[in-house]
């Protein structure tokens, strides 16, 4: 049960990290994941 | 009906956004360009209207990426984004100014409403008009005050959308002027001029309270914090002093939070019935986790001292001064701001360069842009400072560690000026660059604000980093748990036959036989392959697999550590971080966390371009790999090179 669990958790990771990936490299829309500051540099009024 | 919000950067448009749509909004692009289109609904009896927020434009006529839009939209009926309406947002304290771009846009004959915004800070300044005779000399488009900020004028607003009305007719406000085509230079200064004469003319005739000529308060203090000598030192001393606080007051809720991490972790090691995926848990995923919350406290600290600085009006400041400073380097004032953002993070840094209108001078930004500090590197410089800089006081007060983050801070804006200066020189650009930036007033900071942005801040750090830093302690947790066939089977007996002929005790045999096992793993592996390349520079492998992980985020960096020592003690001791860290020996008994590898680590990530999102962003700003590749590679090259030369210098 636990090794399922494992094997489950373990793909979760790698579709999430494989998403994420392809979405900044290849996706029009990008925001900033790492850090603490908003994807939107107009906000300045 | 689609309205256009349009008007002069810092006149509150975004204020007079949120009082509209409230919470119905929604960020996408403009068609064909990159620049963000953030637009929002809001319903008056029951009709639903779609408010556009355009970039803030001194003119119709573009001087930035972001400009042309404005341009491009209402220069163009058949447009997707042509308004019904438009709506300028007019700074009532800075009338004449703010009305050259409402008048332009009343000769296209467009409906509008001029909203004379900031009507209290108008009032303060002893700037009162007559709005009947304003609203007489634009006929056809209505005239409103507001207070957005504070909410004041919102019915109003929603009558005049009501009221506005395609078929009105609209005398001209500067006769023959049709607009120009963008490379007429000569022809959008005549109408500039023409244009201001009419409006000094018109100002003269409704202002009912003229200015009070005596100096303000807030020239008074310029004196002092622009001064171009005392204005670099007061800025320096506050950096210093926002250094100094972060590590005097960020310790105590590290601690805590450091000590529920560790022991939450040993009571599940504890608690869980023995299994592999007990061990995911209590040895991947709660030390990878807590290694990154731990440091909240000081990207709350950080954020709330930024946003004191912003709300009371010293930000600006910063940017002029700054401009200063950059003009001998050879640096457009434009540069100022993308940089000075990147303070915080590279992206919005790197997406601010649309400002900068020469292609070559918004290269140059975009690649020195990550290497001023950002905060993802707050978690890297804070652990490694507190594991190898004594805690002690320089001068009799100031904090040594916080005098070093400070150093930090200081490199990184230094190398970014040095190398910006290196490319300006071998990258010729013609293009004269000009900072246009206005000093608003001084005043104290709203304390809402300030906590909307700290939380803000640390929601976007936790929930998002910490996504990231999940998943990747997840597979780093796997990736040390196994190997290829028996090979970490026999690694674990051949230390337990060591341990067992040591006579070591319990712990340390446990520790042994799980630190040859994670030798033997995958991730052992994968670090002893790329050691060598990483020694000279004084790391261990398991610094150079957690260099690896971290290029997703610097932040990464620790959380990948606590997980490959938590994997490597076997859950084991509720010891946090810190400690572990402070333990570990290399084979000669040396610590492998001493002065020389710590600064060294710390410098290479002053310089390494360790962000994969910044890259990403990069890459589509540029429309090329070649120049995030570029990019890449130098930063790579002179994080190594004065890595190593800071390794040998102090080892």
């Amino acid at each position: 049960m636990q090794l399922i669990l494992v094997i489950i958790t373990i793909s979760l990771a790698l579709i999430y990290l494989g998403r994420k990936s392809y979405k900044r490299f290849f996706k029009k829309e990008s925001g900033c994941d790492g850090c603490g500051m908003s994807s939107n540099p107009q906000e300045n009024n | 009906m689609r309205i256009a919000l349009l008007g002069n950067p810092n006149t509150g448009k975004s204020s007079v956004f949120n009082m509209l749509t409230g919470l119905r909004q929604h960020i996408g692009n403009f068609p064909g360009v990159t620049v963000d289109k953030k637009f929002g609904i809001f319903s008056i009896e029951k009709e639903e209207h779609t408010l556009i927020d355009f970039p803030g434009t001194y003119s119709i006529y573009p001087r930035s990426k972001d400009e042309q839009v404005v341009y491009d939209v209402l220069s163009n009926p058949g447009h997707a984004d042509f308004p019904d309406l438009v709506m300028v947002v007019a700074d009532e304290s800075n009338l004449e100014r703010n009305l050259f771009l409402f008048t332009q846009i009343y000769d296209l004959k467009i409906p509008s409403i001029l909203v004379l915004n900031m009507a209290d800070i108008a009032r303060k300044k002893g700037k009162v008009f007559d709005i009947e005779k304003l609203q007489k000399r634009f006929s056809g488009s209505i005239v409103v005050e507001t207070t957005a900020r504070i909410g004041i004028g919102k019915d109003r607003l929603i009558q005049a959308v009501q009221s506005s009305s395609k078929n009105t007719e609209y005398p001209t406000f500067l006769e023959n002027s049709n607009l120009c085509e963008l490379g007429d230079l000569k022809g959008q200064e005549s109408e500039a001029n023409d244009r201001y004469l009419l409006i000094r003319k018109l100002i003269e005739e409704v202002e009912v309270e003229k200015v009070q000529k005596k100096e303000s308060q807030s020239n008074r203090i310029d004196k002092i914090l622009v001064h171009p000598i005392f204005g670099y030192l007061i800025f320096a001393g506050i950096l210093m002093l926002i250094f100094q606080f972060i590590f005097a007051f960020a310790a105590y809720p590290m601690d805590f939070i450091d000590g529920v991490f560790a022991n939450f972790s040993g009571w599940l090691g504890e608690t869980l019935p023995k299994g592999l995926f007990s061990d995911l848990l209590s040895q991947g995923i709660v030390p990878g986790i807590g290694g990154v919350i731990v440091f909240i406290p000081q990207i709350a600290l950080l954020f709330f001292f930024i946003s004191i600085l912003e709300e009371s009006g010293y930000l600006a400041r910063v940017v002029f001064i700054m401009d200063r400073l950059m003009r001998p380097l050879g640096l457009s004032g434009k540069s100022v701001v993308p940089l000075m953002s990147s303070v915080a993070c590279a992206i919005p840094g790197v997406m601010a360069t649309r400002t900068i209108s020469d292609w070559k001078e918004r290269m140059i930004t975009i690649l020195v842009a990550p290497l001023m500090s950002c905060s993802a590197r707050i978690p890297v410089y804070t652990l490694l400072i507190a594991l190898v800089i004594p805690n002690e006081k320089v001068f009799g007060f100031i904090n040594l560690q916080g005098l070093v983050l400070f150093g930090l801070y200081s490199l990184g804006l230094i190398s970014a000026l040095v190398i910006a200066a290196i490319l300006k020189m071998l990258i010729n650009s013609k293009e004269k660059g000009f900072l246009l930036l206005e000093l608003p007033s001084y005043k104290a900071p709203r304390w809402g604000n300030v906590g909307i942005t700290v939380w803000e801040k640390v929601k976007v750090f936790t929930l998002s980093a910490g996504k990231i830093i999940l998943a990747i302690s997840i597979l780093l947790w796997a990736m040390a748990t196994f190997g290829p066939s028996n090979t970490m089977e026999q690694a674990g007996n051949k230390a337990k036959i060591e341990a067992e002929s040591l006579k070591l005790g319990t712990e340390e045999k446990d520790r042994l036989i799980a630190s040859a096992k994670l030798e033997q793993s995958y991730i052992g592996i994968l670090g002893k392959t790329i050691e060598p390349v990483i020694e000279p520079l004084g790391y261990d492998w398991k610094i150079g697999i957690s260099l690896i992980t971290s290029f997703a985020a610097r932040e990464v960096f620790v959380g990948s550590l606590a997980t490959i020592y938590a994997v490597q003690e076997d859950g084991g001791t509720n010891k946090r971080l810190i400690e572990r860290l402070r333990d570990e020996k290399r084979s000669d008994g040396k610590p492998v966390y001493d002065l020389a590898s710590g600064v060294s680590l710390m410098i290479f990530y002053v310089f390494a371009m360790q962000c994969m999102a910044t890259l990403a962003v990069v890459k589509r700003e540029t429309k090329s790999w070649k120049w995030p590749l570029i990019q890449m590679g130098f930063m790579a090259i002179l994080a190594y090179a004065c890595a190593w030369i800071a390794f040998q210098l102090l080892s």
